[in-house]
């Protein structure tokens, strides 16, 4: 131990460079997985919080008329975890006087009722929904005879229960909600009978719920029975059937909701489901590789790192052995260095991802765009302790590659002074070594990654690890084939030479003896050149498909919000009079005044004003379809999202619950854009539809889209708003141009992370290289210090280990950009499956000069440290050492 | 100093040959000689006559191609790799002629490695090791690091670090090769000191007369073989003695 410790100990203190750049870079790829991965724990967390308390299935469902047997339906749905019959109601909860008093804080009397939250579900499906968690006693018997009650602690804590009392339960008729029918309100259950009638019925209290889930609701004061003993407790009263279900994690919610529109109407809980759209998935995930690319790449530099330090030990190890070391205290050596860098690493790493994630949080920067608030910060420990963990796996491997090296080579060959380490053979196992580690890396990320996430995720992410993993082999290969980076150094070496005659020759010399550690270094910065090549191109490639629909739906329209519900006619009226007389004029006004949002954001709008331009206007059929109230446009993103054709049926349950059918007349993006949260997933219908359904009037408008002839002056709008609301203070006014460049911005705010990640990425590659420059050095004390001592100045020593970064810098820029470039259709195609977007091919553009400069930057930057390093080399010391 | 005792170190028949180019060459053929305790034999011959082989052979590093070596009375060759190390540790001290200083630790904390490899605290010998230290003249360097040395204070902190582990057989692999005349004899000095003051055998090779000199007896290796004849004798071989062995050995 002793021996372990002076000797590991040693090495790392004395080789402080080695250790400290060795640990920054385990720490730099742990730091931003750690820090990526709690980025977006945190944001799911912080923007599913507002609906904790309020907990729900992913989907509440409706089914359309002449659905038989729907739960079964549902049940044998691909993609439905679990599905039950479900109301809720408000009841009066009594205890029964059998029940005896009882001590301790009683807020009502047992002879007093309390008023409770009532949940009607099956009690044979309460285990598999996962909406209660049972404190004290059991779950519902399904096949219980008497009639059973889980309570929420409220209501313990209210009547001073206990499990095996029991209640009565009778429903409340207090409720002055209304109902819509027919396009009227009415007041609900206004039947003078129904509390007189409602029956009061004993329940046995069998367990008590846990507060969260169901029993958080109305502070605890909850009740839970089975579904059809509840239905006894409303039997006055209409329930229509709806059913809560549970999505399957492994299938894509698109999928899920597209299976059961055909024949169901559904309300999607969007606070159960922060960031589980495609959309969205794709961009989180997209943020997980860039982290999970870092790491590796992290890992595969600190391998190389620590293996080819096995170069410059041989000689100590030989003559440990030949004064009694055993091969055990060896490795021991080796493992406690690893371990000690490892776990400095892994410190720094965890600290530094956290409070890398705290910052971009604090900033608004999310895994689902920036401009979120998000006040919660949790740490996700398994994944963070796993990210660690797997990087100190790594680093730790890295040491064993160098030991079974070590093994093999004799101590009495090392003493005699040759060369045991084929410097070909070392590095041609280093690549065998790391390509069989990536190949079962990658793999596992996956594996990690998709079920995670879901299904459709495959895609993108097999596409990503399909791009990563053909850069490894282009970058393997090719140091698994000596002679061809060989071939290619003496190319490169031609000029070099010509260039400086000294500093190129060494150079060309380094790079052509050196080539795994080239080779490495190069496919380090190569891989963040594509990375960032990549991503820009799919951000153009974004931002085209922006820019195309915009044509559509933004760029002629003008908003209004904050309107005192003005009559539409009169609206129209005061528009025509100030585009009198003006070149181009205003041509329809969109109301966005009736929305709903089940199953989707819903508007009503006037199909007089939808004549005038678009689908409307060109095929009167789909007109008409709105104005029976028979029809529905759907916009392109949501019928590419829910996989609708013009002519399926989407079921929307009006008010009351009721499902009805409606049928896909058009699907365009021209008409019902409003910059709102569900901004381009809609589907607009007659305004006679809304209200009939849901009692909503588009006739007046407090929020509207004014469409524009091309050239018309939006600020007329401005003005005639104000003399129509003289009185106005101050109202929502955007031009569909500013939304456009909103929304481009958005997408480069949004994009910053990963810009934040691939920098990060960058400092690593670079620390790759000033780490391959400074084992350089070590193995080269001798010939530096005899050059020196030759005359060689410092400027030409310099010279050499630039013009090497240099080569490393353009070779890994321009390779990684090409790739890149190569790669980015493969990754929009991959995005443009699961978005649901349209993306038009676009390229890189001006980053594709920019990423070449970027690495060469890096690489030279990465030089200065070591060249330093080199220029100190002390020539009599290293002429002198043996 | 005629062998009386058991001997420390005994080799019969060695055969050592390297593969080179697809062709068998050997670097050592029928080579037998023992070391008994306190004696100080000098093996000469030429660069590349197969001295360092030897000196791997007798130490367990290396593995012969034929015939024995006893260590401490044991064969090495039924020994398992761990046994032939841990026989090295207790039995042999190394003095390499590149010293082989570890460059990460001080003077003190190399010439301790042996007891920690032993598993034992360096810290609690630390008297032991400054009486070395002092006794080999470089008490004022214990906590320079090798960079910071003379060849001459590198060589004497490598036989301060053979000298630690307080074993009975010093394998001396050219000593001098690296030093100057004056620091060659210094360390030739202390070697002769190790046999004489502590009983310890020391097995030298080298291709200086001056160091042979030092020696009770000098072999001479010859084109991988042991020349029958000379074997010189001591005390105080002449250094003319060892010149005209050479000399007739054609060396």
């Amino acid at each position: 131990m002793r021996l372990v410790a002076t000797i590991a100990g040693r090495s790392l203190l004395q080789r402080r460079a080695r250790t400290l750049f060795s640990a920054f870079g385990v720490a730099l790829g742990i730091a931003v997985s750690v820090g990526v991965f709690t980025l977006d724990h945190n944001t799911v967390l912080g923007l599913s919080l507002p609906g904790l308390s309020d907990w729900k299935p992913e989907l509440e469902v409706h089914p359309a008329p002449g659905v038989a047997d729907p739960r079964d339906n549902l049940a044998a749905t691909p993609g439905v975890a679990g599905v039950t019959a479900f109301f809720q109601d408000d009841v009066s909860v009594r205890r029964s006087s059998d029940a005896g008093p009882r001590p301790g804080r009683v807020v009502e009397s047992s002879g007093e009722p309390a008023q409770a939250r009532l949940f009607g579900l099956e009690a044979s499906a309460l285990e598999r929904m996962g909406a209660v968690r049972i404190a004290a006693g059991r779950s519902i018997d399904p096949a219980a005879t008497e009639r059973e009650v889980l309570v929420g602690e409220g209501l313990v804590t209210a009547l001073a229960l206990r499990v095996g009392d029991t209640v009565q339960l009778s429903k409340r008729s207090n409720s002055t909600s209304k109902d819509c029918v027919d396009g009227v309100l009415r007041k609900k259950d206004t039947e003078p009978t129904l509390e007189l009638s409602a029956p009061i019925l004993p329940f046995r209290v069998v367990g008590v719920l846990a507060r969260e889930k169901l029993g958080r609701r109305s502070q605890g004061m909850v009740a839970v029975v089975d579904y059809e003993a509840g239905r006894e407790l409303l039997a006055e009263s209409r329930i229509e059937p709806t059913y809560w279900v549970r999505q399957d994690p492994a299938v894509d919610i698109e999928r899920l909701r597209t299976s059961i529109a055909s024949s169901f109407s559904y309300d999607l809980n969007k606070s159960v489901l922060v960031g589980a759209a495609a959309d969205e998935r794709a961009f989180r995930n997209g943020v997980r590789m860039a982290g999970l690319l870092a790491l590796v790449l992290g890992l595969y530099v600190i391998f190389h790192t620590l293996s080819m330090g096995l170069v410059e030990r041989v000689r100590e190890v030989a003559t440990l052995h030949a004064l009694g070391c055993t091969r055990g205290q060896v490795a021991a050596i080796f493992l406690a260095e690893a371990v000690a860098i490892s776990a400095l690493a892994a410190v720094l790493g965890i600290g530094g991802g956290l409070a890398f994630a705290r910052v971009l949080l604090r900033l608004g920067v999310t895994t689902l765009g920036t401009g979120h608030r998000i006040d919660v910060f949790d740490v996700p420990g398994t994944a963070v302790l796993g990210l660690a963990g797997l990087g100190v796996g790594v680093a730790l491997l890295g040491s064993v590659y160098p030991l079974l090296r070590a093994r093999r080579s004799s101590p009495a060959a090392v003493l005699r002074g040759e060369e045991v380490l084929d410097s070909k053979a070392l590095s041609r196992g280093f690549h065998t070594f790391a390509a069989i580690l990536l190949a079962l890396l990658l793999p596992g990320l996956y594996f990690v990654i998709v079920p995670v996430v879901g299904e459709a995720q495959g895609v993108l992410v097999g596409a990503i690890l399909a791009a990563v993993g053909i850069l490894a082999l282009l970058v393997v290969i090719p140091m698994m084939m000596p002679s061809a980076l060989g071939a290619l150094s003496r190319v490169i070496a031609r000029p070099m030479r010509l260039l400086a005659p000294l500093s190129g020759r060494l150079a060309a010399r380094s790079i052509a003896e050196a080539r795994s550690r080239i080779g490495v270094s190069t496919a380090a910065i190569a891989l963040v050149a594509a990375a960032f090549t990549g991503l820009k191109g799919m951000t153009a490639s974004l931002r085209g498909e922006i820019e195309v629909w915009a044509r559509d739906a933004l760029v002629d329209k003008v908003y209004v919000a904050g309107l005192p519900k003005v009559p539409r006619d009169a609206l129209r009226k005061t528009l025509e009079r100030f585009y009198e007389g003006q070149k181009a004029g205003f041509v329809a006004i969109e109301s966005g005044s009736a929305r709903t949002y089940v199953p989707f954001l819903t508007l009503g709008m006037s199909t007089s004003e939808l004549e005038r331009v678009g689908p409307c206007r060109e095929d009167p059929g789909v007109a008409a379809a709105l104005d029976r109230g028979d029809g529905v446009i759907l916009s392109v993103r949501l019928a590419r999202h829910l996989a609708y054709k013009i002519g399926d049926r989407v079921h929307i349950a009006n008010a009351a619950g009721a499902v009805q059918e409606l049928t896909v007349a058009a699907i365009s993006d021209v008409y019902g854009y409003f910059p709102h949260p569900d901004e381009r997933l809609y589907g607009v219908v007659g305004e006679g539809f809304t209200k009939r359904a849901f009692c909503l009037d588009a006739s007046a408008i407090d929020e509207c889209s004014i469409v524009l002839e091309r050239g018309a002056d939006p600020e007329i709008v401005r003005a005639a708003v104000r003399d129509l609301c003289p009185t106005l203070q101050s109202f929502r006014f955007e031009t569909g141009r500013g939304l456009l460049r909103a929304h481009l911005d958005d997408i480069d705010r949004d994009f910053r992370l990963f810009d934040i990640i691939l920098g990060l990425t960058a400092a690593l590659a670079g620390l790759g290289v000033l780490n391959g420059l400074l084992l350089s050095g070590l193995e080269r004390t001798k010939e530096l210090g005899v050059l020196r001592a030759l005359g060689a100045s410092r400027g030409q020593i310099a010279g050499m280990v630039l013009l090497e970064s240099t080569v490393v810098g353009l070779l890994g820029g321009i390779l990684g950009t090409a790739l890149g470039a190569a790669l980015t259709p493969v990754i929009v195609r991959a995005l443009e499956g699961l978005s649901g977007l349209d993306l038009p091919e676009r390229t890189a553009g001006v980053w594709l000069a920019f990423c070449p400069v970027g690495a060469l930057a890096v690489a030279v930057f990465a030089s200065f440290y070591p060249i330093r390093r080199m220029n100190r080399t002390s020539a009599v010391a290293a002429v002198r050492s043996g | 100093m005629a062998p009386t005792a058991p001997p420390i170190a005994r080799v019969r028949d060695l055969y050592r040959f390297y593969e080179a180019d697809g062709a068998k060459v050997a670097v050592l053929r029928n080579v037998s000689f023992e070391v008994a305790p306190g004696e100080f034999v000098c093996v000469m011959g030429p660069s590349g006559s197969g001295k360092t082989t030897l000196l791997h052979l007798i130490s367990g590093l290396d593995r012969p191609s034929a015939g024995k070596v006893e260590l401490g009375g044991d064969d090495l060759e039924n020994l398992s790799e761990a046994q032939r190390t841990l026989k090295r540790r207790n039995t042999v001290g190394y003095v390499f002629q590149f010293f082989n200083l570890l460059p990460n630790l001080t003077a003190i904390e190399n010439v301790g490695l042996p007891l920690a490899i032993a598993g034992r605290d360096p810290d609690a010998a630390s008297p032991d090791l400054d009486a070395i230290l002092d006794r080999l003249g470089i008490a004022g360097k214990k906590k320079s690091f090798p960079h910071q040395l003379s060849g001459g204070e590198m060589q004497r902190v490598s036989i301060a670090r053979a000298l630690a582990g307080g074993q009975p057989l010093l394998l001396a692999d050219e000593p001098t090769g690296n030093l100057s005349q004056k620091a060659g004899a210094e360390v030739m000095t202390i070697l002769r000191r190790c046999a004489d003051e502590d009983g310890r055998a020391v097995l030298l090779v080298t291709h200086n007369p001056r160091d042979a000199a030092f020696a009770d007896r000098v072999l001479f290796l010859v084109d991988g073989e042991l020349a029958r004849e000379p074997v010189l004798r001591g005390p105080a071989i002449p250094v003319e003695d060892v010149h005209a062995a050479l000399a007739a050995l054609k060396i």
